[in-house]
């Protein structure tokens, strides 16, 4: 073993050859024997996979000895054993059908037919089950150790990876990173979770693939449903939540023919105001009194839609999507300037939305081509992507600027033009080669009578060159990136006025800024089995991200933050280097520290001057610094019967060098436990589960200068859950309930901590979803 | 070495590395006294309309002293600061708001404004500190309770027996003030309007006090005019003698 890690170091590897061997069989029904045809059958150890014909076989080659392989078919349980390839090894493999998928599968193959993830990663099936347990996407990944949610309103939430998020985590949708202006802490996943069939949470080393916008890690969603030929799937989902008395429905389809699949979703959903268990709020060193709990005019409403179309015929698949989702949604006057006492007061409509309001838009088109060939494999990814926010208000202007003529106070417009390219060479010489070209083309624009950032325009090419090398005990993965990021930043220039109302004179607000910046990443990662079920898991990476518009131009009081907020046109791109470590037994337990070094992170920072701005506080500017970032998951797993016990833990911390202090926003050690129980009735046609959890979250003393502590707090959560299954026809009922004390907590990831305000006290939730 | 023993080597080194407690040379910077015309204050102080308030400002810090933002505000909307502030409100919009660069480690500021002459009620006087590395005094709030003996005072107990943020008026019921109206140099006249949104004049009463020195509202009843919008702009201007006159305005609602 110790050989193993000494190879680490070097930047070229030696290999021996190794015999190749084979093992085949039939998948089948384990209760009529039946064959399973198109079934998938993944070699866990080298992730080569393959799908059996029409009569349930398969045949899969690699290295003569044992290896571990999964079997997958819908409807059936997962069926994960160990097999010896020899010459001419047969297995007959046998699947239990099962009626409801209650718990998160996971699996280590690719969640596409590609062959190879460079980065390692967790993924799970994201069963409506899952779905349904949870308020919106982002709780949902949440189910990933080291993975969590910070809510940003009432029906949205930002995932954030070991306590970084935004424009470091990059949310790639069917091949597509989403660009929906991420830069805002503020800003929401607009992924209905309805959409989502499998998702994928990659940690460390994941701008190696997805890019610098996935520097701290990577979330990557699949859309596209998997029905046997013929069959059709309808689902009809409704859900309410009791905080903001929120009502959802949904309505999912799916068709496939021989080789033309079809499938769409469209969901909507209302909310009234926001409610929480404070009976104040401080904005700008200023307490104002709450009605009730109630942030008013926090209600609103968002719809989703989703077509997509997938062609598959031999070696070809080709699938394209249409999806948009839009929001409308009240800004709570406590956040929108300094409010005025009849302004908190509302008028006791909790469901109206008055100015301030905000909406936004976010339409994508995307289309994906792949060809398998005898030994490759090449994917084509393409999408353009419209994302349109407009931030209204009661007119008004300051320093004698005379007074708009609208409402809108500030309107972002963001265009993306994403292409790339994949080519996977296997089976050469016992190398895998990866090769990725990728292009990334954004213009945005700015209007409204408040500024926050300029018109500007970014393009990022990158290239990609990947190895994959198995050692016999274990497998290499060598890749290297270089990208191109240039940067131009429009000018502005402010009027200044008269004490008589005319236009006297000019100041920049935002000079021109034009950049260029070269960068490279690597990542070598190395895998190998310990024993016959323990895995090991060793990633080098070096991980670069270049300044983003927001971070280098924006000069304006972000409403979202409640704080005026200024970029730094000197800031360079951030370089890390992390070394992560994965020990894990399959359904057992987890370990997985990590550790990172940043010569120059970008982060927000107070500065030493108050804004000039009216009726915004201190100064916040983009800086760089050296920082230190490390931390653990652990997670132990014990499945006995019926039961099903998770003990999770989680912990971060980020040092800045230069300050001595902690990084800002880092996120407070947290453990969970959740106690699973299962029943299975009549012939297992209706099912039952509970779930209490308990997280527990430790008080966060490592703070930035001029962030406040916050307090540690017990979270109790529970879930319930009954599933009727008739055929093809399934009803499922999930009732959940989150804080179930009603405990008033601030979390620590939440922007509203800086209002001193705490998140939302109980909250129940039902799901009913008809499957038919 | 056992993969696991190195796995859990490296672990509970993290750990006992997170445990040290790191450096942290910040000190935030103190505000060491404030004055108003030499009289050091805590969180409130008074004034009166007309007379020059002068401010002393006594910062300290560790390092370097940055800026020190003063802010001075009405309470017209009845916000607070914690303990400071109340839900009175005040008269007149006089703001003072400024920004001053400072350097050293311990400064004294000093600024005098002159109180308008239309000035009464609560202000609030905020002041924020900050030194060179960034690191935020907390914030200090004075509640400052100006008097005024210039302008009128108009006084508004409630109108029908009703506070009038609760009232909702009726086209055709009979509205009764219960307040006064006070100078110390002797009232001019008091007019009464009431308005739609749009300025379209529904009712006005004019009285001439003739150097009176209050005036009792209650005197003045009168049957509540039909309006269109749903709200309608309730004034009451009280002018002296000398000429100096005060507005109470508030919305009224409308059945």
């Amino acid at each position: 073993m110790i050989n193993h890690l000494l190879l680490l170091m070097l930047t070229l590897a030696s290999f021996s050859s190794v015999a190749q061997c084979v093992v085949s069989g039939h998948v089948l029904d384990a209760k009529t024997m039946a064959p399973l045809p198109f079934a998938t059958v993944i070699d866990l150890d080298t992730e080569a996979q393959t799908a059996a014909d029409d009569k349930g076989y398969f045949q899969l080659d690699g290295s003569c000895s044992s290896h571990v392989i999964q079997v997958q078919f819908i409807g059936y349980q997962s069926l994960v054993d160990s097999v010896a390839f020899s010459s001419d090894a047969h297995y007959d493999l046998v699947l239990v059908q099962s009626t409801v998928a209650i718990n998160e599968v996971t699996i280590s193959g690719d969640v596409r037919n590609s062959i190879l993830p460079f980065v390692p990663m967790e993924k799970l099936l994201a069963t409506s089950f899952s779905s349904g347990l949870n308020q919106h996407a982002a709780a949902l990944f949440s189910a990933v150790e080291g993975v969590s949610s910070i809510n940003t309103g009432t029906n949205s939430g930002q995932p954030s990876i070991r306590g970084l998020f935004g424009s470091r985590v990059g949310i790639i949708v069917d091949g597509i990173p989403q660009q929906n202006q991420q830069w805002g802490i503020d800003h929401g996943l607009d992924i209905d979770p309805w959409l989502i069939q499998q998702y994928a949470v990659h940690k460390t080393g994941a701008g190696l693939l997805f890019g610098p916008s996935a520097s701290s890690g990577a979330i990557e969603v699949e859309t596209s449903p998997s029905l046997e030929r013929n069959e059709t799937k309808w689902s009809l989902i409704g859900r309410g939540l009791s905080a903001t008395q929120m009502g959802e429905g949904a309505l999912t389809f799916a068709k496939r023919w021989k080789h033309l699949q079809v499938f769409a979703v469209g969901s909507a959903r209302t909310y009234a105001d926001y409610q929480v268990p404070a009976n104040d709020f401080t904005y700008l060193d200023r307490t104002f009194e709450l009605q009730n709990g109630r942030l008013v005019n926090t209600s609103g409403a968002s719809n989703g839609q989703q077509i997509g179309v997938l062609w598959e015929k031999e070696a070809r698949t080709v699938q394209i999507n249409l999806r948009r989702s839009h929001q409308a949604f009240g800004i709570f006057p406590g956040i929108f300037g300094i409010p005025s006492k009849d302004d908190l007061l509302g008028d006791g409509n909790s469901r109206e939305t008055a100015l301030p309001r905000m909406t936004s838009t976010h339409s994508i088109a995307s289309i994906r081509l792949e060809e398998l060939f005898a030994h490759s494999k090449l994917e084509i990814n393409a999408a353009v992507q419209l994302s349109e926010r407009a931030e209204r208000g009661e007119a008004h202007a300051h320093n004698n600027a005379p007074r708009p003529a609208s409402n809108l106070a500030l309107g972002l417009s963001l265009r993306t033009l994403f292409f790339d390219v994949n080519w996977t060479e296997f089976d050469l010489k016992k190398y895998k080669v990866y090769l990725k070209a990728q292009a990334e083309l954004q213009s945005s624009s700015s209007e409204g009578w408040e500024f926050l950032i300029s018109d500007y325009r970014s393009a990022n090419f990158g290239l990609m060159a990947g190895v994959k090398m198995d050692l016999g005990e274990g497998h290499l993965n060598l890749g290297v990136r270089a990208d191109l990021n240039e940067l131009e930043v429009l000018p502005f220039e402010e009027l200044i006025y008269n004490e008589d109302g005319v236009a006297a004179g000019s100041a920049s607000r935002s000079p021109e800024i034009r950049k260029q910046f070269l960068a490279w990443g690597a990542n070598a990662n190395y895998t190998a089995k310990i024993g016959q079920t323990t895995d090991l898991q060793v990633i080098m990476a070096r991980s670069v991200r270049s300044p983003n518009a927001y971070e280098s131009a924006a000069n304006g009081v972000h409403h979202g933050t409640f704080r005026h907020e200024k970029g730094n046109a000197e800031l360079t791109p951030e370089v890390g280097y992390v070394f992560d470590v994965q020990v894990s037994k399959r359904k057992n337990w987890l370990v997985n520290p990590f550790f990172g070094y940043y010569a120059n992170f970008i982060y927000l920072a107070p500065s030493a001057q108050f804004s000039t701005l009216p009726e915004a506080g201190q100064l916040y500017q983009f800086m760089q610094s050296e920082v230190m970032r490390y931390g653990a998951e652990v997670v132990f797993e014990k499945s006995f019967r019926k039961w099903d016990i998770e003990v999770g833990g989680a912990y971060v911390n980020g040092l800045v060098l230069d300050e001595g202090t902690a990084l800002p926003w880092t996120p407070p050690f947290n453990a969970s436990t959740e106690i699973k129980r299962s029943w299975s009735f009549k012939n297992d046609a209706h099912s039952l589960f509970m779930a209490p959890k308990v997280e527990a979250f430790a008080r966060q003393n490592q703070v930035f200068r001029n962030e406040d502590p916050t307090p540690g707090y017990q979270l109790l959560n529970f879930s319930i859950g009954y599933v009727i299954s008739k055929g093809a026809n399934s009803i499922e009922m999930i009732a959940f309930a989150t804080n179930l004390m009603n405990r008033t907590y601030i979390d620590h990831m939440s922007r509203y901590k800086i209002l001193n305000l705490p998140e939302v006290g109980r909250n129940v939730g039902i799901t009913i979803n008809y499957k038919f | 070495m056992d993969m696991k023993k190195t796995t859990y080597l490296v672990l509970a080194g993290m750990i006992l590395f997170a445990s040290c407690k790191e450096d942290q040379d910040d000190e935030d910077p103190q505000f060491d006294q404030v004055s108003i015309n030499g009289v050091v204050i805590g969180v409130s102080a008074e004034g009166n309309a007309g007379e020059t308030l002068t401010l002393q400002v006594n910062c300290t810090d560790n390092e370097s002293l940055n800026q020190l933002k003063i802010d001075l505000h009405p309470n017209e909307d009845g916000h607070s600061h914690g303990d400071v502030g109340s839900s009175e409100a005040s008269s007149g919009d006089w703001e003072e708001f400024e920004i001053i660069d400072l350097e050293g480690t311990s400064q004294t500021v000093s600024r005098s404004y002159t109180i308008p002459e239309n000035a009464r009620g609560e202000w609030h006087l905020g002041l924020s500190l900050i030194d060179e590395r960034g690191n935020e005094a907390t914030p200090k709030f004075i509640d400052l309770d100006l008097e005024n003996s210039i302008i009128p005072a108009i006084s508004i107990i409630d109108f029908n027996g009703v506070d009038a943020a609760t009232l909702v008026l009726e086209a055709g019921a009979i509205l009764t003030i219960n307040g006064t109206v006070s100078d110390p140099s002797g009232l001019a006249t008091v007019a009464i309007m009431v308005e739609e949104e749009d300025g379209t004049e529904l009712y006005t009463y004019s009285y001439e006090a003739a150097g009176a020195n209050t005036f009792d509202l209650t005197t003045v009843s009168f049957e509540i005019p039909a309006a269109i919008g749903e709200t309608v702009d309730f004034s009451i201007t009280a002018t002296d003698s000398d000429g100096n006159l005060y507005t109470w305005s508030a919305e009224l609602s409308y059945l």
